[in-house]
């Protein structure tokens, strides 16, 4: 099968989604399945990949898309996604800010360990953790929707602490 | 009706919807949705606390029981302190985040309610000699009790902070030993006596030993077991480090040796060592001046012997730092860096006098001793180059805001500082200041290289 040639992947919400094999190649385990798999039978028939919603698919695809000329990365080799990154390059910086939903960015950081893509799982796990930096403790509970289910005893346990990590007040 | 028609139904309704739907949508889903850092696989979870700060981390343990829950759990606990404290092998991880969290805040932000201590050059002491090393005030060396300090002259004396404990060399041959913890101070002197006319040099200071030379003469004061050993070494030390009951030194010439008292001198076999690229004149005689010796806290056999120097090439200044591994005597690995001097335009400015040719300073963290940090003596906009870690055996560059020059042990002459998660320490001309942390310290969760060994 040639490295141009189109292949569709069917999302868990029946969504399908076109994508050159070259991009699909970067996701290790569709990469990985195509080359079991036998050509003549399969050609033409959408590959399902149910644990992925369609909207996070597509943002994926639209990542290894940008990304198809670049080196698969070894998902053998230990630890690529928990390298510290400093930066993202400036075509990634934009295609997380565009995402802008905090779901889908989850789902795509989840969507990348599933189908083993070294690369976008760091850089998504990178944009997560840059999302939580800085914020109060009621400020993450308010930017990720979680109610506070300790007791304000628990709580001003753990403030003293940690009271080193709390804002001055 | 089929599965994907109910999917599809599902769709024009939803993208049909009002403001106002939307709103009612997202509160009814909210109702069995979502956390979604609670419900991240812990194989995620694991990825991303890493690159939290103490701060963000701690913050996180107070956002709700799941989150509290998760982020204690031990994959994730342990991916952090693998990644933030990569020496320490056993600790509450709970009671080092607190520490380490007071260690680096108290730089951060000016310190508000603490017990700040300063503890003046003087011999008519802050603190009371140790009860059970001085027996009565008659057995102080006479230099000790008459010596006054000239505030003009304090940066010239060496002083050092290791795990609670200052030494400092006050004159002559005379090494004081303050204790942080019981307020004790011990005094001392050479066991063979005092040698007028000759000057002592205070050279390093471990939780076990504090180690001066007087010429080719080594003297390794046990500040815990208040012994005494002298050794004679081929050949004047240039700078040494102590590490439980070992001592390495460097030597005028480039030899180095590793010492216990008790034991004979194991010379290094450095002799192939050397780098055969022409360097300057002037750093070629002394390939030792670019040399520091550290100890593996994991490894009581494992030396490190690190060098860094600079070199002119047509393109510009290059970095070039080595790592070399010894087991006992052995050399057993090595490993190199090259790069291209990121301040290397430095050079280009004409200047009317010779600019100073720049040097590498080696140094390494009192927290866990996990990393060889490579630095520019000379401060130009990039102190820091280049950073070894010892426990992957290879050279990493970390993140600017982990490093604190304030950390760095080796705190020769000119460092100002020393911090560890109990106490930090910093020299000025009228004494040192003690700030002490003010969490519990009935258990002890240093790192092992920072008890004894």
């Amino acid at each position: 099968m040639a490295d141009n040639s189109m292949v569709t992947l069917m999302a868990a919400d029946h969504i399908e989604i076109q994508a050159t094999l070259q991009a699909v190649k970067q996701c290790a385990t569709l990469g990985t399945m195509l080359e079991v798999l036998d050509e003549q039978q399969t050609l033409g028939l959408p590959i399902p990949v149910l644990e992925v919603s369609g909207e996070a698919l597509k943002k994926v695809i639209e990542w290894c898309e940008y990304h198809r000329e670049d080196m698969v990365v070894e998902t053998e080799q230990p630890g690529v996604a928990a390298q510290i990154l400093t930066s993202l390059p400036q075509w990634d910086t934009e295609f997380f800010a565009n995402i802008g939903d905090k779901d889908l960015l989850i789902k795509i950081c989840n969507a990348s360990n599933f189908l083993e893509i070294p690369l976008l799982l760091q850089y998504s796990i990178f944009v997560i953790a840059q999302a939580l930096r800085g914020k109060s403790t009621e400020e993450m509970r308010a930017f990720l929707n979680i109610e506070n289910d300790l007791t304000p005893e628990e709580e001003q346990k753990i403030r003293e602490d940690n009271a080193w990590a709390m804002p001055q007040n | 009706m089929s599965h994907s028609s109910r999917f599809i139904e599902l769709r024009q309704l939803v993208f049909g919807l009002t403001p106002e739907e939307t709103r009612y949508l997202g509160f009814l889903i909210s109702d069995f949705h979502t956390d979604i850092i609670g419900e991240l696989p812990l194989e995620l979870l694991v990825l991303i606390v890493p690159q939290l700060e103490l701060e963000d981390f701690a913050r996180c343990l107070r956002v709700s029981k799941i989150w509290r829950r998760r982020f204690l759990s031990e994959s994730v606990t342990l991916a952090y302190a693998r990644c933030r404290w990569p020496a320490m092998d056993r600790y509450d991880f709970l009671a080092t985040l607190s520490r380490f969290g007071w260690a680096s805040y108290s730089f951060r932000q000016p310190l508000q309610d603490v017990d700040l201590e300063l503890v003046s050059w003087d011999s008519k002491a802050h603190y009371k000699l140790d009860p059970a090393y001085h027996t009565g005030a008659n057995d102080l060396p006479y230099d000790y009790t008459q010596y006054s300090m000239n505030p003009y002259t304090w940066d010239s004396f060496s002083k050092f902070y290791d795990s609670g404990k200052v030494a400092w060399h006050p004159c002559r041959c005379v090494v004081v030993v303050d204790d942080l913890r019981s307020k004790t101070r011990k005094v001392f002197t050479p066991p063979s006596g005092m040698m007028h006319g000759s000057v002592l040099e205070l050279q390093s200071l471990g939780p076990r030993l504090v180690i001066g030379t007087i010429d080719r003469l080594l003297i390794a004061w046990d500040h815990v077991g208040n012994q005494a050993y002298e050794k004679l070494l081929p050949c004047r030390s240039l700078r040494c480090t102590t590490q439980g009951d070992r001592v390495a030194a460097v030597l005028y010439g480039g030899d180095v040796v590793v010492w216990s008292p008790g034991h004979a001198l194991i010379r290094l076999d450095t002799s192939r060592l050397k780098p055969n690229v022409d360097i300057s004149p002037s750093e070629a005689r002394t390939w030792e001046a670019c040399l520091d010796v550290f100890f593996d806290p994991r490894d009581s056999k494992s030396l490190y012997l690190a060098s860094g120097h600079f070199l002119a090439t047509d393109s510009g200044r290059m970095v070039h730092v080595t790592v070399h591994q010894f087991s006992g005597e052995r050399h057993v690995a090595s490993w190199s860096s090259e790069y291209q001097d990121p301040a290397g335009y430095v050079n280009q400015l004409q200047f009317e006098f010779p600019v100073p040719e720049p040097r590498i300073v080696m140094a390494e963290y009192e927290f866990d001793h996990s990393y060889i940090v490579f630095r520019r003596k000379i401060s130009i906009g990039y102190p820091h180059l280049t950073t070894f870690d010892k426990k992957n055996r290879k050279f990493v560059d970390l993140e600017p805001r982990l490093l604190w020059p304030q950390r760095l042990k080796h705190s020769r002459p000119g460092m100002g500082a020393g911090i560890d998660l109990d106490f930090m320490v910093r020299f000025k001309p009228a004494g040192y200041e003690v700030v002490r942390s003010k969490l519990p310290l009935k258990h002890d969760h240093r790192s092992r290289s920072s008890n004894t060994d």
